[in-house]
């Protein structure tokens, strides 16, 4: 049996509702970070398989070129959110976003 | 690419999220991270995308390795890596709604054509990032260099929090001392009172 775009898709939604369940449940900004960057995991996996396996002509570079800007402004991203963690934490001593929420930093 | 490798693969990667989304201690979700980020790359490389493969491993691995050096630079951000619990409150809630929201992006893969878009190019990547897509590409480096630079800014330890800080454990230092003072000037009056008395006792 030959892997096609359909099996991407359900990978790739389950990559995603896996980095949602965690962005939500996680109360530590560097497991949120994690999380988010597993959820971003999703559109890389999802573009790549669409590309490479994809019926109709796909056009790889195109696929890809979106795959890699979306790990680039992920890895942005994450970066920008590890230091705001750092920095919270040196502020106000807390891990819990819940609690940050409420700390007068 | 055979469907043994891909489901094997797959699994690997549902595996690999999930416990960095879910494992309590954030060392193990950190190499739980890397290790998706690895079998991602593997992934995309045997799907024929080789140059997302190389991008996806330096990109997480660097960013990881260099979150964790500075984690690991002094004993400041101890706590931040302290154990969570294994289940949050309002898990559920959390559960449902991510359940949810993978299902509407399953849907909507699912009604989607195969043909998502349409074009005959073989160009590989590097060579459309090289030559055709220049300004992209220096976009993309561009917002990458931003990000980190705003990151070194933003995680950076200024003169005065150096300052604050230094003053705030000099204060509890001064704080530690006068209360050993207050306990010894205690200890020594209780002692001076139980001699007194035995004294008058003895006359």
């Amino acid at each position: 049996m030959n892997v096609g775009p359909g099996h991407f898709a359900v990978l790739s939604a389950i990559v995603f509702a896996l980095g949602l369940y965690g962005v939500l449940a996680r109360r530590n900004p560097l497991g949120v970070v994690m999380s988010l960057w597993v959820l971003f995991s999703a559109p890389v996996i999802a573009l790549v398989g669409f590309t490479h396996t994809g019926r109709g002509g796909a056009q790889p570079p195109v696929g890809d070129a979106l795959a890699f800007f979306t790990i680039v402004a992920v890895a942005a991203e994450g970066v920008l959110g590890i230091a705001l963690a750092l920095l919270l934490w040196r502020r106000s001593h807390s891990a819990d976003s819940d609690e940050l929420a409420e700390a007068d930093v | 690419m055979n469907s043994i490798t891909f489901y094997l693969l797959a699994a690997l990667v549902v595996a690999g999220s999930g416990a960095v989304v879910v494992v309590p201690r954030l060392r193990d979700a950190a190499i739980a991270l890397v290790a998706t980020a690895v079998v991602i790359a593997v992934l995309s490389a045997a799907a024929g995308a080789d140059a997302v493969a190389v991008t996806e491993f330096v990109i997480v691995f660097g960013s990881v390795a260099g979150a964790w050096a500075v984690l690991r630079r002094d004993g400041r951000y101890r706590g931040l890596a302290m154990r969570a619990r294994w289940a949050p409150q309002r898990w559920w809630l959390a559960l449902v709604v991510a359940a949810l929201l993978g299902l509407l992006v399953l849907t909507v893969f699912a009604v989607s054509s195969d043909a998502w878009h349409i074009g005959t190019g073989t160009a590989t990547l590097t060579s459309v990032l090289h030559y055709r897509a220049v300004y992209a590409f220096m976009l993309a480096v561009l917002l990458a260099a931003v990000g980190i630079g705003a990151a070194l800014l933003l995680g950076r330890i200024s003169h005065d929090e150096r300052e604050t800080d230094r003053a705030v454990e000099s204060r509890r230092q001064r704080e530690e001392r006068e209360r050993r003072r207050r306990e010894d000037r205690d200890a020594a009056r209780r002692q001076r009172g139980g001699s007194a008395r035995t004294g008058e006792r003895e006359a």
